[in-house]
C-alpha cells in the first residue's frame, strides 16, 4: 500500500524542490511528467460513494479504487473525453465497471488537475530499485457547474486553482522494508502521512443527489420546498438528456417519476409557498410530463412483450407480431415528436420558470415558517387518512376507475415518505414505505392490467390489425381481465391492512400533530 | 492465467535469456507477470537484479507447505514480479521423489498464486521430474534449439518425456548464427515449429552484463525484435488453444 505524505509548513518553494526532496531522501529523480487530469463522476458523486474514481488521462480512460488508484479496476486506452451517457459507451470491461455503479446518470467532469510528477527511485548496492517514490504537485481546479463543460484542458469558467504538494511512496514487493525506511526518513525531514490531495479536493466537493430529500427536520419549510424542487432540477436536466437521446427507455421512466414526485411534493407541501406560485409550479411540472404521455405507454408494451406473449395461447402468438411491429412503428414517431417537444423554446422557457420559482425569495404561504418535519408530518398523516378512506371503500366489485384513484393516493403518501421520513418518523419510515411498496405493487400490476385491456380494445375497435392478429390481441384481452380478476383477491388483503385500526393507531401515533405544537417524541416509532 | 515453460534437454540453448525477455515483454504489454525460476543457478532472477531470501527450502516449496506467495519479488519493471530460485532447488528432483504425486507438484502450487495473467517458468536443462511437471502444468512449452548437428535429435527424448501432452511443445531456433537453413531443416522434423527465430548476438552479453532484458537495454536491436516476433507468435497460440485464462479455472 502506498504511502502519501504531505509537506511541512516551511518547505521552500521553487522548480527544482521535487529534485531536492527526491535527493534528501536517498531517492534518485528520473524523467518529470505532466499530464491533466480529469475526474468524472454523476452530479450526486455515485462513484465517488462507491469509492470509485473515473480519471480521464491524456492517454487513457481509467476506473480505480479510491484506495488504491495505482491499479486500475479497468480501463480504455486513449484520452478523448468520455460521453456522458455510459449507455452510448463500447461494450468493455470499463463500460460494464462503470455502468454498475451508475446506472442512468450522466457523467460530468467533477474536478481537473494539472498534475506534475517527479518520480524517483531507492536502490540496493545490486542496482536493484527497492521502492518508488514521488513528488507530485497538483495543481486543482473545481469546474463550474454552469459552464456544461465536456473538454480538457484548463477550464476559463472553472474555479480558481489550489495547489498541493505531496510525496508517494510505494512499496514493491518483496521489498516493504526499504519503503519504511524512506517514509521514516521523510517524517524525519517534516513531511506527515496524509490523504491524497485529490481525494480531499473530492471530498469536500458539494454533492447533489439522484432522489433528493430534505436535510434539515427544522429548516423553514418554504426555503426546504423550493431548495428540494432547485435540487431536482439538475437531475431532471441529465435525465431529459436521455430520453432526447434516446439511449434506454428507462431515462423517460426516471424522468416521469421525478416530475412526478416533485409536482406531488410541491403540491401537498403547498402551505409553504404562496398559492400563485404553487398553482404555477403545479401546471408546469404537469404539462412537462404530460408531453411524455403516449411514448410512456408504448414503450411499457414494448417492455412488456415477452411478459405478454406468454398469456397468449402458443398458437395465435404469431398473430401479436404485427400488432407490436405497429407499435415499435408508432414508438419511432412518437419519440421523434418528444424529442422535438423537448427541445423546443417553449419547453425550455417551462424549464426557466421552474428554475426561476426554485430561486425565489418571497415568503408567503400560511407554512412558510413553519420546521419542514412538523409540515410534512401533518401532511402524512392527512395522505393517509386520504388514501386509508378511500382503501376502505374497495370491495370486490369496485370499477377500475375508483381502485386508480386509490394507487394515486397510495403513491402521494409514497412519496411524502420516501422524501420526509427520515425526518418525521426516523425509525419506522423504512418499515411503514414497505408495506406501502408491498400494496403499490398489487395496485399497479392491476392498473396495468385495466389500462392495457382499455388500450387494446380501443386499437382493435380502430380496425388496424388483420384477422389473426385481432384475434391474439382478443385472446390478450381476455388473459389480461382474468389478471386483473385474479389481483383483486390480494388487493383487497393489502388495502384491508393499510385502512386497519393498527395502521391508523401507528400514522396518528407517527404523524398526526397539531399545527402549533410539535412535540420532539413524535415521530419515533415505539 | 497462462502458463509458458521454457524448457531444454541441453544447456546453454538460451533458454533463461528469451524466459526473461518474454516475461519482460509481456508485463510491457499490460500483463501482471510472473517469472518462476526454477534453475538453481538462478540466472533469470540475477538478469533482473533478484535474490532468494533463501529462506525457503525445497522440499517445503514443492509440498506446498510453503508461502510460495511471499518468496515473490518485484522487479524494476511495472507488472513483472519474480519468484527467485534458490540453492535447494539442487535438491528438486530427489524431493519430488520423495514426497509422491511428483509429476503434478507444479501445477498444485501454480493453483494457489493469483493475480498474475502471465506465469513464464525458466527450467533447468534437462528432462527429470522439474521438466515433466512443467510440461503438464503449462498451456505453451517453448523449447529453444540451438543449430548443431545434432540439435534435432534433442527433441526426441523430449517428445516422449510430453506423451500425450506433447502438442503442448513448440520448438523454435535460437542463438542462430546466418544458418538460414537451420529452421527448415528443423520444421522437416518438427512441423510445429515457430517461424519466429532467435538470432545470436553480441547484444545479449552486454544485456547480461548490465542486468536488464535484451528488450530493455536495447529495445530496437534485432534481437529484441525478435524476441516480440516470438511473443507474438505464442500470444497467438494461447489465442487459438481457447484462451487459457478462460480455459484454467483452478488446478491445470
Amino acid at each position: 500500500m502506498r504511502s502519501v505524505l504531505s509537506p511541512p509548513p516551511d518547505l521552500p518553494t521553487g522548480a527544482k524542490i521535487a529534485a531536492s526532496v527526491l535527493e534528501g531522501l536517498g531517492a534518485k529523480a528520473v524523467r518529470p511528467t505532466t499530464d491533466f487530469w480529469t475526474v468524472w463522476d454523476t452530479s450526486d458523486h455515485r462513484l465517488a460513494a462507491a469509492q470509485r474514481r473515473l480519471i480521464q488521462k491524456s492517454d487513457r480512460l481509467e476506473l480505480v479504487a479510491s484506495d488504491a488508484p495505482d491499479d486500475a479496476i479497468a480501463s480504455r486506452a486513449g484520452g478523448e473525453d468520455p460521453h456522458h451517457f455510459v449507455a452510448t459507451w463500447p461494450d468493455d470491461a470499463l463500460t460494464l465497471a462503470v455502468r454498475r455503479t451508475v446506472g442512468l446518470r450522466a457523467l460530468a467532469p467533477v474536478l481537473s488537475a494539472q498534475v506534475r510528477q517527479v518520480p524517483g527511485t531507492v536502490v540496493d548496492g545490486q542496482g536493484k530499485i527497492t521502492a518508488r517514490v514521488e513528488v507530485i504537485r497538483y495543481d486543482i481546479q473545481i469546474p463550474s457547474p454552469t459552464s456544461n463543460r465536456r473538454k480538457r484542458g484548463p477550464d476559463p469558467q472553472a474555479g480558481p486553482r489550489s495547489s498541493h504538494l505531496a510525496l508517494i511512496i510505494r512499496p514493491l514487493r518483496g521489498y516493504d522494508s526499504a519503503a519504511t525506511a524512506v517514509v521514516r526518513r521523510a517524517e524525519e525531514r517534516g513531511w506527515r502521512i496524509a490523504v491524497d490531495p485529490v481525494e480531499t479536493a473530492l471530498a469536500a466537493l458539494p454533492v447533489g443527489s439522484a432522489e433528493p430529500g430534505f436535510a434539515d427536520p427544522a429548516q423553514p419549510a418554504g426555503y426546504a420546498v423550493r431548495g428540494i424542487t432547485a435540487a431536482y432540477l439538475p437531475v431532471l436536466a441529465e435525465l431529459e438528456e436521455g430520453v432526447i437521446s434516446d439511449h434506454a427507455p428507462e431515462f423517460l421512466h426516471q424522468y416521469r417519476v421525478g416530475l412526478r414526485r416533485l409536482r406531488s411534493l410541491v403540491v401537498q407541501l403547498g402551505s409553504a409557498l404562496p398559492g400563485d406560485e404553487v398553482q404555477r409550479l403545479r401546471a408546469l411540472l404537469g404539462t412537462m410530463a404530460r408531453r411524455t404521455n403516449h411514448q410512456r405507454d408504448l414503450d411499457v408494451w414494448l417492455e412488456s412483450r415477452d411478459e405478454h406473449a406468454v398469456l397468449v395461447p402458443e398458437s395465435l402468438r404469431h398473430g401479436l407480431d404485427p400488432f407490436f411491429a405497429a407499435v415499435a412503428s408508432d414508438r419511432v414517431a412518437v419519440h421523434r415528436t418528444v424529442a422535438k417537444a423537448l427541445g423546443s423554446a417553449a419547453h425550455r422557457n417551462e424549464w426557466s420558470e421552474v428554475e426561476a420559482l426554485a430561486q425565489r425569495e418571497a415568503a408567503g404561504g400560511e407554512d412558510h415558517a413553519t420546521p419542514i418535519a412538523d409540515l410534512a408530518a401533518r401532511r402524512t398523516w392527512k395522505a393517509w387518512l386520504k388514501a386509508a378512506n378511500d382503501a376502505a371503500n374497495v370491495g370486490p366489485a369496485t370499477p377500475s376507475e375508483h381502485i386508480h384513484e386509490v394507487r394515486i393516493r397510495c403513491k402521494r403518501l409514497r412519496y411524502l415518505l420516501d422524501a420526509c421520513g427520515h425526518l418525521t418518523a426516523p425509525d419506522a419510515h423504512e418499515g411503514l414505505r414497505r408495506d406501502l411498496r408491498e400494496v403499490q405493487e398489487v395496485l399497479g400490476a392491476f392498473n396495468d392490467a385495466s389500462i392495457q385491456e382499455a388500450a387494446l380494445l380501443e386499437r382493435v375497435s380502430a380496425g388496424r390489425h388483420p384477422t389473426p392478429t385481432a384475434v391474439a390481441v382478443g385472446a390478450l384481452i381476455g388473459a389480461l381481465a382474468a389478471r386483473r380478476d385474479n389481483l383483486r383477491a390480494s388487493l383487497l388483503v393489502g388495502l384491508g391492512k393499510l385502512a386497519s385500526t393498527a395502521s391508523r393507531s401507528r400514522y396518528k401515533r407517527l404523524f398526526k400533530r397539531s399545527a402549533t405544537a410539535p412535540t420532539a417524541d413524535i415521530g419515533k416509532d415505539s | 492465467m497462462a502458463v509458458i515453460a521454457l524448457l531444454s534437454a541441453k544447456g546453454g540453448v538460451g533458454k533463461t535469456t528469451a524466459a526473461v525477455n518474454l516475461a519482460a515483454l509481456w508485463a510491457a504489454t499490460g500483463h501482471d507477470t510472473l517469472l518462476i525460476d526454477l534453475d538453481p543457478q538462478g540466472a533469470a532472477g540475477h538478469l533482473l537484479k533478484i535474490h532468494a531470501s533463501g529462506s525457503v527450502k525445497a522440499k517445503r516449496f514443492w509440498s506446498g507447505r510453503a508461502d510460495a506467495e511471499s518468496q515473490v519479488r518485484a522487479s524494476d519493471f511495472d507488472r513483472l514480479d519474480v519468484l527467485p530460485a534458490d540453492d535447494s532447488l539442487r535438491r528438486a528432483e530427489a524431493v519430488l521423489e520423495d514426497i509422491g504425486k511428483s509429476r503434478r507438484r507444479l501445477a498444485d502450487l501454480l493453483a494457489t498464486l493469483t493475480g498474475w495473467s502471465r506465469i513464464v517458468i525458466d527450467c533447468p536443462p534437462g528432462l527429470g521430474l522439474i521438466a515433466e511437471n512443467a510440461i503438464r502444468a503449462a498451456d505453451l512449452a517453448l523449447v529453444p534449439v540451438a543449430p548443431s548437428a545434432l540439435a534435432v535429435r534433442v527433441l526426441e527424448p523430449l517428445s516422449d518425456l510430453a506423451g500425450e501432452r506433447s502438442g503442448k511443445l513448440r520448438p523454435f531456433v535460437s542463438m542462430l548464427r546466418g544458418n538460414s537453413a537451420f529452421l527448415e531443416e528443423l520444421r522437416r522434423a518438427h512441423p510445429a515449429t515457430l517461424s519466429a527465430t532467435i538470432p545470436s548476438a553480441a547484444v545479449a552479453e552486454s544485456a547480461a552484463r548490465s542486468r536488464l532484458p535484451v528488450v530493455a537495454h536495447a529495445p530496437r536491436s534485432p534481437l529484441a525484435r525478435a524476441y516480440r516476433a516470438l511473443l507474438a507468435e505464442s500470444d497467438a497460440l494461447l489465442t487459438a488453444e481457447g484462451t487459457a485464462v478462460e480455459r484454467r479455472g483452478g488446478a491445470p
